[in-house]
């Protein structure tokens, strides 16, 4: 089975195995979130979200603009 | 993290289950029984009026949530923490991408955890919000349902909303996952798992069923 470190959830999915790309693509594609594969302690692995650009705070308006995909 | 389930089941302990329906990847997956797949850090709940949904922020904001909003839907976080975010959209749903609104048609199903009666879309309700927003995960998250989804409830529903167009670009985008094979991998990566034969037979009988009533 097929399985990478980083999956960046965007309109398309792409999955990486370094987090730098995974940012390039990520913010190349908002709204996005990035999820990385971490072990469970049951010994199986799972996917958590670990960044997300899918909002932002817009100082101007002093409130959070929210990207939702 | 703090497990969104536990968020969900405190803030709907705080400000009562009636009036909200919780939709998104949680809904799918607590329906489906996938509550090992991806960890979310979201909770999307649908206010089914304007005073629940006051409710709701209200609440957040006073326990410090900063609140934004975006056609539609409110987000609300809370900064320096690892608490999920709470999405909150206010019926009908709009749809993000097209700003669409989707309604939910179905008595929504109630799961009780830690003595709280949690509401959740019906499966046919959520397929629609899925094919609407037809990102590769909302493709996977069908995949998921199919077994326990009526193609005509669906296909009544986008008709109901007038938003047919939108959920037949979902339903072909779904056939190219399919055909290309790219929704196997797809699948091994967000669910940690194969897609068994029983859930590929549905997920091609529910496209196929799909196409017989328009979409």
């Amino acid at each position: 089975m097929s399985q990478h470190r980083y999956v960046v959830l965007a309109q398309r999915i792409r999955c990486f195995d370094e987090l730098d790309r995974a940012k390039e693509y990520s913010q190349a594609n908002v709204p996005s979130v990035i999820c990385e594969r971490m072990a469970r302690a049951d010994g199986t692995s799972g996917l958590v979200e670990i960044l997300r650009h899918d909002f932002l705070y817009d100082e101007q308006r002093n409130e959070w603009r929210v990207m939702l995909g | 993290m703090i497990d969104p389930l536990a968020e969900l089941v405190e803030l709907l302990r705080a400000v009562g289950s009636d009036g909200y329906v919780v939709v998104g990847g949680l809904a799918v997956r607590l329906l489906a029984g996938e509550r090992n797949a991806r960890e979310t850090r979201d909770v999307d709940i649908v206010a089914m009026s304007p005073g629940a949904r006051d409710r709701i922020l209200s609440h957040l904001r006073s326990r410090g949530y900063q609140v934004g909003a975006t056609g539609g839907w409110h987000r609300a976080a809370l900064a320096g923490t690892r608490r999920p975010m709470i999405d909150v959209a206010t019926h009908p749903v709009v749809n993000p991408r097209t700003f669409e609104e989707l309604t939910l048609r179905e008595e929504p199903r109630i799961q009780t955890y830690e003595g709280v009666p949690i509401p959740f879309a019906s499966a046919n309700d959520l397929a629609l919000l899925k094919l609407a927003a037809h990102r590769d995960q909302d493709i996977v998250d069908l995949l998921l349902l199919a077994a326990g989804l009526s193609a005509r409830a669906i296909a009544q529903g986008a008709q109901h909303d007038d938003v047919e167009r939108t959920a037949a670009e979902g339903a072909q985008t779904a056939r190219l996952l399919v055909a290309s094979g790219t929704l196997a991998g797809l699948v091994e990566e967000l669910i940690g798992r194969p897609a068994s034969d029983q859930e590929l037979a549905a997920f091609d009988k529910l496209l196929s069923d799909l196409h017989k009533e328009g979409l």
